[in-house]
């Protein structure tokens, strides 16, 4: 962003960022404002003012235009060790996108995918939670399932919302949806260096469930067992 | 009264009424990108066009039905269905919609705030700029009140630009949309219009333009021998460099739109068409409509390295590459000899024809940097127009800004200095700043993450999306700031 974006050859501003605990709204602006590896990336943030407060420790984040609703299919299920597992098939989803000015339905115990507005990168010393506004978790909209948010990822954060309540509401595209609380994580120059990058992800569709090395184990499991039964 | 095979020419037409307004619920029940207002009115015109026709098919003693009356209403639903389907493509699922604002701006920041314009994609592999005229529903008469709104709420001629979609709606290419605009611009009102400006560099430069037109001709003239007709050849000549009417382009009106695309959107023009038109045709040979291809790619990599446009100088200091003409694009053929071209073209359109065509680059090669250089002048001279100029100052800053982040996996959203004072990005700025970075350092994308050992097809995937991104926020950013 202008003079103020993430230059490479400037060495890191300071070491005292990495301490751990949770970060005021003013610490948060200072994190946005840095030229080095250490910058957090909230972008673009609307209304400053009102999406960071001084006072507080945390960051308003609204909802984005990109949504996904989840729709029955007469496909399998989804099962991560089968040759089909389904899992980012599109045939199971819709893509929606909803311009700021429109709006979206989500009916009392439906199920979709949104994302913030917001743009976001954690440098690799901060971590956040997303927690959702108290006023829409009292209309029964829940937020996130999946709250926390590690070191180094990048992208708009994907939003798991689902309507507990009994009464349909009304979405725009740009209100207020959630809160992000940054968190320091303690790190060595050394693991910094090591720890990989998420993604720049801008998809909200999910990838795996679980890591190469989980997958291939379990999978031999699975294997072992048929061959017991099967022999 | 109407005959038996009048009613039945009216329950056919009944029919067809019937089916274009369901196919007009369904297509309005769709969703158009933010900007894409034009199209409500473009729906407007249809639903107005089927009112008048579901009006005149219901006889009143006001509307006697009569052989008339059916073939009005027949009129109608063939203008609504070739309205319909010239919105194919529209909606947000072929269109990126993101991309569609700020080309909007480019039209109406240039050529008028109420031009009527709209976008939309489709799966072929060119751009292009279709004018619909309002002489079509000059001959409908007694017009519902819907279809008279309509018409007056357009600011004819209706305008449709179509982009590639799917595999090819790559959003760095869209800077050939520029291209397009030039077009209108070209075209533009006698006070604004470039079309004066550059008749007026090439009568200024006619000595010289002379020379190579009697070249032209002597060339002309060693391949059809007694069937040379000097006044025809230099008519045929004049008719491709300067279009047929003030309606079809000419060659030099293609030269004049790219010239136009490259004051707007700097570097990202010269790789955007390289690319595309190298993607297009294999071939060398090219038509009455447009120019040689290896000629556009050659003026436009002379205005990129212009004295002037220091371009090539600035990608050299920021990235340490030598810019050449055939930089992304080393397979265009280069301009076979114009005696080679002549048999080619020969078997193609004919003696007379392949004597122009193969001639003409001699015409061009001198006319096309004036034409380039007088499009230059205009922009540079008019505030309207120098407000959208890309800099090559603009092009250094977005690579000091901008290319470290984005090969970080952060998008080109805002601009500025102060936190809480931060503009929108330019559309140029993710244009230039995403050919870069595809172009020059795809190796160097989020070289710690999972998609460095991803093939190249993916990786460059991965960085175009989060183009897109950047397009997203910042015209969300732009329409929060200024609403």
């Amino acid at each position: 962003m202008g003079s103020s974006t993430m230059k490479q050859n400037v060495p890191s501003a300071s070491n005292n960022w990495s301490k751990a605990g949770v970060l005021s709204g003013v610490e948060v602006k200072k994190r946005l404002s840095l030229e080095d590896e250490n910058r957090l990336v909230i972008s673009p943030i609307l209304e400053m003012h009102e999406q960071i407060r001084d006072d507080q420790a945390s960051v308003d984040v609204r909802l984005g235009s990109q949504f996904v609703l989840t729709q029955p299919s007469a496909l399998g299920e989804i099962n991560e060790f089968s040759e089909f597992h389904y899992l980012a098939d599109n045939r199971l989803y819709q893509e929606l996108y909803i311009p700021i000015g429109r709006n979206i339905v989500i009916h009392p115990h439906q199920f979709l995918l949104a994302t913030t507005l917001e743009y976001i990168r954690l440098p690799q010393d901060l971590m956040c939670y997303v927690v959702g506004r108290s006023t829409w978790g009292r209309l029964g909209l829940i937020i996130a399932t999946a709250i926390g948010v590690h070191p180094g990822f990048s992208g708009t954060l994907t939003l798991e919302l689902r309507n507990l309540g009994e009464t349909p509401l009304r979405l725009f595209p740009g209100q207020t949806i959630a809160q992000l609380f940054f968190h320091g994580v303690e790190t060595d120059e050394n693991s910094r260096q090591s720890t990989s990058q998420y993604p720049a992800a801008v998809e909200l569709f999910p990838k795996r469930i679980s890591s190469q090395t989980t997958k291939k184990k379990i999978g031999r499991f699975i294997e072992a067992n048929q061959t017991d039964k099967h022999p | 009264m109407v005959t038996k095979a009048e009613q039945r020419s009216a329950q056919a037409a009944e029919f067809y009424v019937y089916r274009l307004r369901k196919q007009f619920d369904e297509v309005s029940a769709r969703t158009f990108p933010t900007g894409q207002s034009s199209v409500q009115k473009v729906l407007n015109l249809v639903d107005g066009l089927l009112k008048t026709a579901e009006k005149r098919l219901t006889p009143s003693r006001n509307n006697p039905q009569t052989a008339a009356t059916i073939e009005d209403a027949f009129d109608c639903a063939r203008e609504a269905y070739y309205l319909l389907q010239l919105m194919e493509g529209s909606d947000v699922s072929d269109l990126d919609h993101s991309a569609v604002s700020p080309m909007q701006r480019w039209f109406t920041g240039l050529v008028s705030p109420q031009r009527t314009i709209f976008f939309r994609a489709e799966n072929v592999a060119n751009y292009e700029i279709r004018s619909i005229d309002k002489i079509s529903y000059s001959g409908i008469r007694k017009r519902s009140p819907a279809l008279t709104k309509a018409i007056s709420a357009i600011r004819w001629p209706l305008t449709r630009v179509t982009v590639p979609t799917r595999a090819l709606s790559i959003l760095p290419h869209l800077s050939i949309v520029a291209h397009e605009l030039g077009h209108v611009i070209y075209r533009g009102s006698p006070a604004n219009s470039i079309e004066s400006a550059v008749n007026s560099a090439l009568v200024a430069n006619k000595p010289r333009i002379d020379i190579a037109f009697q070249q032209f001709l002597v060339h002309a003239q060693n391949h059809l021998g007694t069937k040379f007709d000097a006044r025809l050849v230099a008519t045929i000549g004049n008719r491709i460099l300067f279009g047929a009417s003030g309606r079809s382009a000419g060659w030099h009106e293609e030269i004049a739109a790219d010239a136009i695309a490259f004051a707007l959107t700097g570097p990202a023009i010269f790789f955007a068409l390289s690319d595309m038109l190298s993607f297009i045709s294999k071939s060398d040979l090219y038509s009455q409509s447009h120019p040689p291809t290896y000629l556009r790619r050659k003026f436009l990599f002379e205005l990129l390295g212009s004295q002037k446009y220091d371009f090539v100088g600035m990608i050299e200091k920021h990235l340490g590459e030598d810019v050449t003409q055939d930089f992304n694009s080393p397979l265009m053929p280069a301009l076979r000899n114009r005696d080679d071209l002549f048999v080619a073209f020969e078997n193609r359109v004919g003696s007379e024809m392949a004597a122009v065509l193969s001639g003409l680059p001699i015409v061009v090669e001198v006319t096309g940097p004036i034409v380039c250089e007088a499009v230059q002048n205009h922009f540079d001279s008019r505030p309207k127009f120098r407000k959208h100029r890309y800099t090559p100052n603009k092009f250094g800053n977005d690579l000091d800004n901008y290319l470290v982040p984005v090969l970080a996996g952060v998008p080109p959203i805002e601009t500025g200095n102060d936190l809480s004072n931060l503009e929108a990005a330019e559309f140029a700025t993710i244009l230039n700043v995403g050919w870069i970075a595809l172009l020059c350092r795809l190796q160097d994308f989020m070289p710690k993450a999972a998609q460095s050992s991803l093939p190249n097809g993916e990786k460059s995937e991965s960085l175009h999306r989060l183009l897109i991104k950047a397009v997203e926020l910042s015209e969300i950013k732009r329409q929060w700031d200024e609403i």
